[in-house]
């Protein structure tokens, strides 16, 4: 069965209307995910546990459900119950949640079949897709790029049409920053408006959950379905944005869109003029576009910013990861040198790197001179967003430059005065907007993204934005053939 | 400049350690990580207030207090890497 190129929608038409079965569906899956297995995007399998759910389910067609039986992989930082999590780190090898998170039991409610587990940078840490425990994810189309991270298995298996839609996590920009490599859609919702209980914590301050999908309409269904205040998350709303598939197409003429004006001049040619042609299309369309300022002061600091908070809090939030309760245990003459192994066998260098940074800004000496300093900077951040959506209600990012870069191009530092541009993404998770990255140029087999912002808590207004945006850019359900 | 000394220090807080090449690697590195933070330690904060969350409206509230979830202590158990009986054990200390 060729299924690959088929939206969450058409699927959905194609088991309603008996085309296909959902256990037909789920073998096919199965059976194409396995086909993939050499590219490490897969940490674990669910096959027997989807197969079975499959069966039951076409007991009872449940028409209502857009997700009735469709397939996805869940990164592998969310607890799945009874199903081994590690968040790809060597130290959480062998564990198994009793428990789900909740994203994934609304999503068992609706008939979402979990295929398996998809890797990521180790604990979520990580831009690239070349620190999972389990060896490098590369881009689908290149396999000398990077598919970016850390999301990176499922924004693999999203690109490459194993599954229609994929659960991932943005601390940073670990789903919209792939989902530009890789000519997918990625949605980081507000902040709070998907509960994070299950989900592993990297920095809980902004920390999100968010999805993969190929066009935007199918994003609209997968939030829908998720989108929701739990008891189980201190820090989750209850989001205004509801039946957001059905207004999908509700954009109002009177959205106004803006951009940064040095932040697409800083792009390079071509990239930057693709952006003005685009905003004279808007214009001709009845939008308005406008420039709005932001202090480059705050742009150039975002990096730092996020390092000194994100690092810091992951050093807390990964505190309970000693080998001793549940993960590996290394040896040792006392329970110090027991967990003291553990860590240093079980983390990679990446991690144990950023716990170290985050000690830094944690040391009692430095909590005021720093991470008190990157807290003050961060409400300056946010009022400077604030002023941005008084003027305009959707902000245009660029989410990246260039394509995939290769992998040995990581390593080179970009232009100092144009470094700013790699961290930009990080705007949203500092104030909690909702940010959407969609397909916008594509060069051969690779792609640029294009990435829309709107004010904290205005989900629809976000994902209508996008819809139309994608309608006019005129890419989308693309997938890397073998 | 720190020395070596102190980042092994700080690596031993975390319940880390790292070989003398890494630290090596860590302190060449720290030169740049200085730079970077520089720029913010620039910008003036005069009177403004920490954020620690992305809306000053989180945490406002308690919630009622009957939420309870319980784990079964057999799964938490068959999750340790070595228990006894109704206990996780790691290395006797108390001889």
């Amino acid at each position: 069965m060729n299924y690959k190129k088929l939206s969450i929608l058409e699927l959905h038409n194609k088991i309603i209307n008996k085309e296909i079965s959902i256990l037909e569906l789920t073998n096919a899956v199965i059976f194409e995910a396995n086909k993939v297995k050499s590219s490490n995007a897969i940490n674990k399998m669910n096959a027997e546990n989807a197969i079975a759910f499959s069966k039951e389910m076409e007991k009872v067609l449940n028409t209502n459900s857009l997700l009735y039986g469709i397939p996805y992989f869940a990164k592998d930082n969310f607890a799945t119950k009874g199903l081994e999590t590690t968040s790809s780190s060597n130290i959480l090898k062998g564990y198994i949640p009793p428990f789900n998170a909740t994203s994934i039991s609304k999503l068992e409610d609706k008939g979402a079949v979990l295929i398996g587990k998809a890797a990521l940078d180790e604990l979520g840490m990580g831009g690239v897709g070349l620190y999972s425990c389990n060896g490098i994810i590369t881009n689908p189309a290149d396999d000398k790029r990077i598919v970016g991270g850390s999301s990176s298995g499922s924004a693999y298996l999203v690109a490459k049409g194993i599954v229609p839609f994929a659960t991932g996590s943005d601390t940073g920009d670990s789903i919209r920053k792939p989902a530009s490599f890789n000519n997918i859609v990625g949605f980081k919702p507000s902040y709070g408006a998907i509960s994070r209980y299950g989900l592993l914590p990297y920095s809980p301050s902004l920390d999100t959950v968010g999805f993969f999908t190929r066009n935007v309409t199918d994003m609209a269904i997968v939030c829908d379905a998720t989108f929701g205040y739990d008891t189980k998350d201190a820090t989750s709303h209850e989001n205004n944005s509801k039946n957001m598939f059905e207004k999908i197409e509700g954009l109002s003429k009177a959205v106004k869109f803006g951009y940064i004006k040095k932040v697409i001049d800083d792009l390079n040619e071509d990239v930057k003029n693709a952006y003005y042609n685009l905003f004279e299309t808007l214009k001709s369309n009845g939008f308005e576009v406008k420039e709005v300022e932001f202090k480059q002061e705050l742009l150039d600091s975002l990096s730092a910013i996020y390092k000194m908070i994100s690092f810091s809090e992951s050093v807390s939030t990964n505190a309970n990861l000693d080998g001793i309760k549940f993960g590996r245990r290394s040896t040792g003459t006392d329970y110090v040198e027991i967990i003291t192994n553990s860590r240093t066998e079980g983390f990679g260098e990446e991690v144990k790197q950023r716990f170290l940074v985050g000690a830094l800004n944690l040391n009692k000496e430095n909590q005021t001179i720093y991470l008190n300093k990157a807290k003050q900077v961060r409400r300056l951040i946010v009022e400077e967003l604030n002023k941005v959506f008084k003027e305009v209600d959707i902000l245009i990012i660029p989410p990246t430059d260039k394509v995939a870069p290769l992998i040995e191009e990581t390593k080179i530092k970009s232009t100092p005065e144009k470094e700013y541009l790699n961290d930009i993404l990080t705007l949203a998770n500092f104030n909690g907007s909702p940010s959407i990255t969609i397909p916008f140029l594509k060069e051969g087999k690779l792609g640029i993204g294009i990435n829309i912002n709107a004010k904290p808590k205005e989900d629809l207004l976000c994902l209508q934005a996008a819809k139309m945006l994608e309608d006019i850019i005129g890419i989308k359900n693309e997938i890397v053939e073998d | 400049m720190k020395d070596k000394k102190y980042y092994e220090d700080l690596a031993q807080d975390s319940m880390l350690k790292f070989s003398d090449a890494e630290i090596d690697e860590i302190v060449a590195k720290q030169e740049d990580l200085k730079k970077e933070f520089e720029k913010v330690l620039k910008i003036d904060t005069t009177n403004i207030k920490p954020l620690f969350y992305p809306y000053d409206d989180i945490h406002l509230y308690l919630r009622e207090d009957e939420e309870t979830t319980t784990i079964d202590q057999k799964i938490i158990l068959s999750n340790a890497p070595t228990s006894e009986g109704d206990f996780v054990t790691i290395k006797k200390v108390v001889k």
